[in-house]
């Protein structure tokens, strides 16, 4: 059984590079894959996979803000019958970033993909209603996960949080003081 | 003759059975052609939040997500950090997870069962459940503190040991549960009126519900025996035997059975395998640390409604707050999924609520 797996993954891997040859596939755990797509070729790349698993389901689609209008998007799909995890992902970038939709393929997408719309400003092509899902009319066209998009910073204060800071250089031998 | 026009209506955001929300229905007599949920009341942003929270202070935020399931919200959370940290958490911290995990699903799936009655009518049904599910929430108040918001997990383990006195007092409420579960059995399928209402309801197929991303008990209820305690085990689920709850026939029925098969699950799991197993060892790690390493995760747990995840991404080197969070709930699919059972099928005005309710959609989970 465990064997089986393992040609299974390493199958869908080479099959998913064949077909696609900008994919970059990689293997995170035993259930899990991770496969890098440039923007244009995400509709091939996700054709492909539902033809070799068709039970798979989508499970959710989210994006990640880069900064400098550079963005990610990332699909999470899983297999029940392979007990397989996908982890899809591309990059976007420009003013208005387009990827094309995959909620006709996985028709549980759409109000993600909606969602990823309403937050970060990508636009999916093809999706069949990209209108306001959670939030209300005033915030249209502000896209609040952005990190363009300022809070109130007093709460930052309030989590008495310090930014990131580098790792301390080694000390070095400071010049001794001679008394 | 009567007119054949469409009506609109509003159904919500104010009716007692639906919790914060509004539906748009399109009816023709009192058949439902076209239902239009609108979500959103409940948003407050709570991936948002999280970005300027330390990764100390998420599971805070993700355990508001839904009240009921605070014990297991902020486990994918936690369990993302930890694969960030590259920690892995002692032995007894896993079983004391799996536990109160499970505690949780036992008493919101109770309380579910109480809830769905009243949104029928039944308002008999309703106060039973309730009283039961107290003696859960009297073992969370006496691990933690507080009976609803327990603040119970935290990145390297769980704030709180668990004694000897609080193993005693889960092992004899839980039996006593145990014995109330025959009741439910005939209380709720058992019962003529509840049949006349659910039987044959909100028709989903099991193919349907895959194409739309429909996990936990409602699929389950479809005859599928995908769970992730299964499929893809985390903390200690691949040490324990048990069959998958399932329901025969994909209808509102169907899925109450699956829940209550999953109550005597986790019973039986708790009470014959976890709690006799419990390792001794330390209820934490030693030293968490207190900053994170660039990296991302993914990790996912099966809910008491489905699949429940969090994809946490850290960018820069030695931070304190994750850059990004993504919180997937189940509910947020069901709910799309709700539009599409309701629309498939000939569905009359009295069986939104039935539907509604065997899907067990919580709006807070929605929104987030």
């Amino acid at each position: 059984m465990e064997e089986c797996r393992i040609t299974l993954t390493q199958d869908l891997m080479a099959k998913l590079e064949e077909q696609v040859p900008q994919a970059k596939t990689k293997e995170l755990t035993k259930t899990r894959i991770e496969v890098e797509v440039p923007a244009n070729q995400v509709r091939r790349l996700a054709e492909t996979l539902q033809k070799t698993l068709p039970d798979i389901s989508g499970e959710t689609v989210s994006g990640v803000d880069l900064t400098a209008d550079k963005y990610e998007v990332l699909w999470v799909l899983w297999s029940h019958s392979q007990k397989l995890l996908v982890i899809l992902k591309t990059r976007v970038d420009g003013p208005t970033p387009t990827v094309a939709s995959l909620s006709d393929l996985w028709p549980g997408l759409e109000w993600a993909e909606r969602e990823t719309w309403e937050f970060f400003g990508v636009e999916f092509e093809g999706h069949p209603n990209l209108d306001l899902l959670l939030l209300s009319e005033d915030l249209r066209g502000k896209y609040p996960l952005r990190k363009s998009f300022v809070i109130n910073r007093d709460r930052v204060k309030e989590a008495i949080v310090a930014p990131p800071r580098p790792k301390r250089p080694p000390k070095e031998a400071s010049p001794s003081k001679k008394t | 003759m009567v007119s054949m026009e469409e009506t609109t209506i509003w159904y919500g955001p104010q009716h007692p059975a639906i919790h914060g929300f509004a539906l748009q229905v399109k009816m023709v007599g009192d058949y439902v052609v076209e239902v239009n949920p609108r979500v959103g009341m409940f948003h407050r942003s709570a991936e948002k939040v999280l970005e300027f929270r330390t990764f100390q202070q998420g599971p805070l935020i993700f355990e508001r997500l839904s009240m009921f399931e605070a014990m297991a919200q902020p486990l994918p959370f936690v369990m993302a950090i930890e694969q960030i940290a590259d920690v892995e958490v002692p032995e007894r911290v896993q079983y004391i997870r799996t536990i109160v995990a499970e505690l949780a699903r036992i008493h919101t799936l109770i309380f579910w069962l109480g809830t769905f009655g009243a949104e029928l009518g039944q308002f008999y049904t309703l106060m039973w459940p309730l009283r039961d599910r107290e003696y859960i929430l009297d073992i969370f108040e006496e691990l933690t503190g507080s009976r609803h918001t327990p603040s119970y997990h935290v990145p390297g383990g769980v704030r709180w040991d668990f004694s000897d006195k609080i193993i005693k007092k889960i092992r004899k409420n839980l039996e006593y549960i145990q014995k109330r579960v025959p009741t439910y059995w005939r209380i709720f399928p058992g019962s003529p009126s509840f049949k006349l209402r659910t039987q044959g309801i909100g028709l989903l197929s099991r193919e349907d519900a895959i194409r739309l991303g429909i996990s936990g008990p409602n699929l389950k209820g479809a005859d599928d025996r995908s769970d992730l305690r299964k499929d893809d085990p985390y903390l200690v689920y691949d040490t324990l035997d048990f069959e998958v709850p399932t329901g025969p026939d994909g209808d509102a029925l169907s899925r109450m059975v699956a829940r209550i098969r999953e109550i005597e699950t986790s019973l039986d799991l708790v009470l014959n395998q976890l709690l006799p197993n419990l390792p001794d060892g330390d209820f934490r790690v030693e030293k968490f640390p207190a900053r994170l390493p660039a990296g991302e995760a993914y990790a996912r747990i099966e809910g008491v409604r489905g699949i429940l995840g969090a994809y946490v991404r850290v960018e820069e080197d030695r931070s304190q707050m994750p850059y990004r969070v993504k919180i997937r709930t189940p509910s947020f699919n069901h709910m799309y999924g709700f539009k599409h059972i309701i629309e498939s099928q000939e569905t009359r005005f009295a069986d939104i609520v039935a539907i509604y309710g065997s899907l067990d959609l919580y709006v807070a989970e929605v929104d987030r």
